[in-house]
Parts: C-alpha cells; structure tokens; sequence
C-alpha cells in the first residue's frame, strides 16, 4: 500500500551537479567575505570615524557590495547629521571636483539632498557652499593643497580599468610565456585527488547524501546531516 | 638627507610600523575601521586596543581580495598614523618606506603615490612588495649558516609571503623577483578564519557574528599537523585517549575580557552541543602533535601557565568551545585548497611549479633556500610541515631548506628597516626613493619605473 505524501510537505529534490557545483562557488564565495555591516549601521561607522577624525572631507561610501553600481548619493562631511534612517546616502564613487564646489562629476546625486547639510565640523575647509547639496567646500589637507580626489570605485571596475584583461587576453594570443599579473597569477589545479571530509564532524566523508551531495561518514552523522542541513540552504 | 625613515608593513590585516634609526621593534595594529555593537563605540585602527567588549565587532576592511580599493578608510587609518597621533611623524621630512600587495595594479598604485605625496606631502617615498622587503634580510641565519662574506644578500631565494588575503610563492634572483615565477593560492588567513567560523557554528555556537573571537581561536588552538590521517583517528576516540581535544573558554567581557585554552586535568566542562565533554591533558597533546618545533615550545609554556591558574577556578558557569580536529583541519587548506573544494594546488606544490619555471640552472639554489614568512606562518608546525612536503615532491638531486623566522610576522618589516639603515644599501635604497618635487615633476610614471626598475 502505497503512502500519500504528507500535504504541504515539498517534493523530494535531488541537486543535480550543476546545481551542487553553484552551491560550491556560493560557499567559496561567502568564505571570502569580510564582516560587512547593513548599510545604516555602515554609515554609522564612517560618519563617527570621519568625526572623529576631524574630517577633512567628503567621503564617499560607495562599497562593492553595499553600492556596486553607484546608485546611491554621496556622504557630505558633516555625517554626524545623518540619522539612523536616512539610507542611501552614499556616493557613486564621487568623483569631486575639487573647482566645483556645486557639481559632482559623474553623479547622479541629487536625490535626498535635504538629508545632508554639508555644513559644520569641517574645520578647514576654505569655501563653503552652504548648498544643500551633497558638496561640500573644496577640501585642503592639512598643508593646504588641494586634496587629491580619492574616486571610490568598486574593485571590478579597478580591476578594468588597470588595463589587465586586455592586456592577458593579448599575451595569450601572441603565445608568449604569460608573465603573471594580479588576475593570472592563480595556481593550478592539484594533482592530487581531493580528499573528502564529513561535513557534519570532519572526519573521513566516505558517503555521499543522496540529494544534496554533501558528505557524512557514518549514520549518526548522516541523521544529523538530515535533520539539519540537508537541502535547507539551497541557492 | 636630514630625514628620518618611517617603515611602514601595510597589510591588509594590519600594519607594522616603526622608524628605522630607532632601535624598538615594530609596533602593530589592525588595519581597518571596527565598531562595536555592544559598546556603540567606532575605533579607526589602535584605537581597537582600548574596546573593552569584542563580541559582536564588525570590521571594515580597507583591503578587498588582497587589493587597496576601499581609500576612505585607509585614509582614516593613515591619518592617525602619519599624522603623529601614534607616533611623532612629521611627513614633510619622513622618507616613508611603504607595502604595496603583490602584483598591485596600476591604477591602484598612481594612488598610493597621489595620497603619499599630495596628501601627506612626505618628503620621499618608495614603495615595494613585502616580499621584496624581506629579501633584505640576512636569509642565510635562517638555516644556522652566516651570509658568504663580500656578499649583502643571496643570490636566490623563494619567499612564500602566507598572510591574510592570499598565499603567494615568489622566485627571487638577486634582489628582484623572477615575475615568470609568481604563485598565487587563494588561501589566506581571512578564509581560514571564515571557515572555522562556519565550522563551530555549525559543531558548537553559533559564531557567525564573532570574526575577532574566533581569529583569536584560531590562533590559541590552531596547528599545522605532520601525520594529518592519524592525528584525524585520534580524534575520534573517547577524550581519555585524544590528546587532541581541546577547550577554550569563551571570555564573557564583564568578567574576563580574553578567552583561553583550558588545561587541567580533573575539571569538568559543562557545553551546551559540543562533542566530548570532560578531561583534556594539555602538555601530552602539545608534545605530541607539536614534535617539538621551536615555535610550539613558546605556545606549550604560554598554555602551561594557563592551565595552573585555571585548575582551582569553579567553571560551572563558563561556556567552552570545544576544538577536536578543527585544530588541524582548518590549517590543512593551505596545503589542499581542494579540501573545501577550491581547484587550487596548496603550498608545497605551489613552490614546485613555481621554480619549475624558473632558468634550470638556478633551481638547485632556489629549492636550498624558501623562507617562509607572513602571519600564517606564525601557525606551530607549520615550517616542519612545508619541509617534508616539499621533500617529497621535489626532484631527488636537489637539496631542500626551509627557513622561518623567529618571529615571520615582521620579518618583512625587520627587511625594510635594514633597507633603509644599512649602509651597504644605502645606495640602492637611495636609487629607489621618489622625492616630492620629482613627484610634481614628472608624475607617478616615475615612480612606476623606478621602483620596477631599482634593484
């Protein structure tokens, strides 16, 4: 007699090697991360460093992860102004000019200008505005030249503009012994077959769960593995 | 030059400073913005030092994949430090000796040259990998053997640099890296640190949010074992019989405010999911898995102490992590990345690939002399582990030496410091250096072909 699947209950899934292999590079991914904080908070951070500081400028926020495309308004100095709600205050690598007090090149910042006063605690800054742009004065360094402007790109977009892909990509076709570069310089793979470890308690990983390919070495892990773990953090 | 030098190690987990006619050692301290959720306080850098509670610390990094791309909060960093709140530093008449990472972009290393001089206005700078820093040493002391007279440094050696972001393996030949030879493994101290963080919250408790209190697990517990399948058998006997098993009190930041490996032999450990519970001999366990490497001496007298103050303390109310074979495990990725699944060879095999392609005749002397430094080597076990896996695989006429600092951690910084007092570099050393009013000059083309050039 056959048993009738349990209403609500999901259809027993099985990953398929393709779907194991995009768990694997999401895990690898993940263990590359640093400690990246909600973006409030992240404001947060920056503004009372920066205040601390005595800030000596504008900083602009835009982070890989937070912000890749640059969508969100830049930082005035003043941060301390930025209350806990006001999200997206961050800048699209702004690029300030430091001659235009009222433009920021490349922006597309006029969003939620009234939520930064660019005004107070820049101590030494030379000119200021007073707009209500998310500008602030021309910044100067403590020996009173014009501050370098400190463009906040996103690591891909450095890593486009160093000029390093085509670069590889040329080498390659001209044969040439490839002298290594920051995106060729990988090792290759091991000759050695990879060893398996149970996922559960890292001992040998001898078997393979059956839906979700992870490894267990024994059937008290495999209950663990079951109860736990199998297929709960599917992509 | 009426200057003074200032070294500066820039990693990209922290910074090692200090200047280089003084005769103290470096000083260290994170590099990166921290806030603490408990103590809604934000630190940049040392200030990390005066946080009372470190649960909950959430990072922001200025390095990302080994690069310098997130500029604000580097800038912030370097202002507390060249900005003489740490040191007195007056960079108008500094020459700065900097770190950039290996194989550094262009782009990102006009920046460097933009925020040395336009922002700091340093008097003269030169930057180079910490590799290259390290070659300045007198490598031959590493392997009891003093430096050939005549000569101010070797003629090759492999330098494996195993710090936060990556492992890199890089050929040297007199003084400048053999480019054909660079290795990268994706390894470093950050994933170390993230996958034994899965690990125990997965095993024990849940630590996802804690990255300083399992870095500095990782660091009290962590070994780089010989015999990686019987240590693995060992661990899974009973915890009379596995001298491996390790537990290290969690530090509650009212009463304590650092954890510590627990030792004693009669005390009970109450945990809430953790594997074995009971008595764990603290010295058998380092003896046996440490096999007596110079480094392990320090940690089993650290750990000895310890444990005798510890014995008679009532531990009802501590919560213990337990560390069994996540002990050698974690560190076993950098010698098989293929654990976790990533495609990569791991360090010895990494080493031989990368002499491999270097000029037959001057293997020989690379094979004799790889020197191992970064923080990742600061791990017990780790130069005896390298040796023999190197031994194994490397080709049978050539002679194989492994070298490792006291302390490899600053051995860059140690290198830079004789760069930059020595006289018999002083030449080269004045080769290298950018001055400002060259800067203004002529831009940051200068400095990309000086320093790629100089030797």
């Amino acid at each position: 007699m056959s048993r009738k699947p349990e209403r609500g209950a999901k259809p027993p899934k099985v990953l398929d090697p393709e779907a194991r292999k995009r768990q694997l590079r999401h895990h690898l991914d993940s263990l590359e991360r640093d400690n990246f904080v909600a973006l409030n908070e992240y404001e947060a951070i920056i503004a009372t460093a920066a205040a601390a500081a005595s800030a000596q400028g504008p900083i602009s926020l835009t982070h890989t992860n937070l912000d890749p495309l640059g969508l969100l308004p830049p930082l005035g100095p003043a941060v301390g102004s930025i209350v806990g709600g006001v999200v997206g205050t961050v800048g699209p690598g702004a690029v300030l000019s430091p001659n235009n007090t009222g433009i920021i090149s490349g922006g597309r910042s006029k969003k939620n200008q009234q939520s930064i006063s660019g005004t107070g605690g820049v101590s030494n800054s030379s000119s200021n505005s007073g707009s209500n742009f998310n500008q602030t004065a021309i910044p100067t360094s403590a020996l009173g030249h014009r501050k370098p402007v400190l463009p906040r790109k996103p690591l891909n977009q450095l890593l486009d503009e160093s000029g390093l892909v085509a670069q590889t990509f040329y080498q390659e076709q001209q044969q040439q012994h490839v002298v290594p570069n920051y995106l060729t310089a990988n090792m290759g793979p091991s000759r050695y077959p990879q060893r398996n470890f149970c996922s559960v308690c890292g001992w040998k990983g001898v078997y393979r769960c059956n839906r979700c390919g992870m490894r267990y070495c024994d059937l008290r892990c495999q209950k663990t593995h079951n109860d736990t773990r199998c297929m709960k953090f599917t992509i | 030059m009426a200057t003074r030098t200032l070294v500066v190690d820039n990693g990209a987990a922290t910074i090692k400073f200090g200047f280089a006619d003084e005769d103290m050692p470096y000083r260290t301290f994170a590099n990166n913005i921290t806030r603490s959720k408990a103590e809604r306080k934000t630190f940049v850098g040392d200030q990390l030092e005066t946080c009372k509670d470190f649960s909950g610390l959430y990072y922001r990094l200025p390095f990302e994949k080994g690069l310098l791309t997130s500029w604000d909060v580097e800038k912030q960093v370097w202002d507390r430090l060249f900005n003489g709140k740490i040191v007195p530093c007056d960079p108008s008449t500094t020459n700065l000796l900097i770190s950039e990472p290996i194989l550094n972009l262009p782009n990102i290393a006009t920046t460097y040259d933009q925020l040395v001089f336009e922002e700091y206005g340093f008097h003269s700078y030169t930057r180079m990998s910490a590799p290259q820093m390290a070659m300045y040493n007198e490598i031959p002391r590493l392997y009891g053997q003093k430096m050939t007279s005549g000569k101010k440094r070797v003629d090759c050696a492999v330098v494996v640099d195993s710090g936060y972001s990556f492992t890199h393996i890089i050929p040297f030949w007199k003084g400048k890296p053999i480019l054909v030879g660079i290795r990268r493994i994706n390894v470093g101290g950050k994933l170390l640190t993230n996958h034994l963080k899965e690990i125990i919250s997965f095993r024990y408790w849940n630590m996802m949010d804690e990255t300083y209190l399992v870095n500095e697990v990782k660091e009290a517990c962590c070994y780089v074992s010989n015999k990686f399948w019987d240590e693995l058998d060992i661990c899974k006997k009973s915890p009379r019989a596995n001298k491996i098993l390790q537990h290290y009190v969690l530090p509650d930041y009212s009463a304590q405010q650092r954890g510590y490996v627990k030792g004693g032999s009669k005390s009970k450990q109450r945990e809430e999911k953790g594997k074995g519970q009971g008595k764990m001999d603290l010295d058998d366990a380092e003896d046996e898995t440490n096999d007596t490497d110079s480094e392990a001496g320090a940690n089993l007298d650290q750990s000895d102490s310890d444990s005798d103050e510890d014995m008679s303390e009532p531990n009802e109310d501590e919560q213990v992590l337990t560390m069994n074979n996540e002990r050698f495990t974690v560190p076993e990725i950098l010698f098989n990345p293929s654990d976790i699944g990533m495609d990569q060879a791991g360090i010895p095999e990494a080493i031989v690939d990368a002499i491999s392609s270097c000029d037959e005749e001057i293997r020989g002397m690379l094979y004799a002399n790889v020197v191992l430094i970064g923080g990742n080597a600061k791990l017990p076990g780790f130069r005896k582990r390298v040796a023999n896996d190197l031994r194994e695989i490397a080709p049978s006429e050539f002679d194989v030496r492994v070298g490792i600092d006291k302390d490899p951690f600053g051995y860059a910084w140690k290198g830079a410091k004789r760069l930059a007092t020595m006289d018999e570099f002083a030449s080269e050393f004045k080769n290298r250096l950018v001055t400002r009013a060259e800067y203004l000059e002529t831009g940051s083309a200068l400095c990309e072909s000086r320093f790629r050039s100089a030797v």
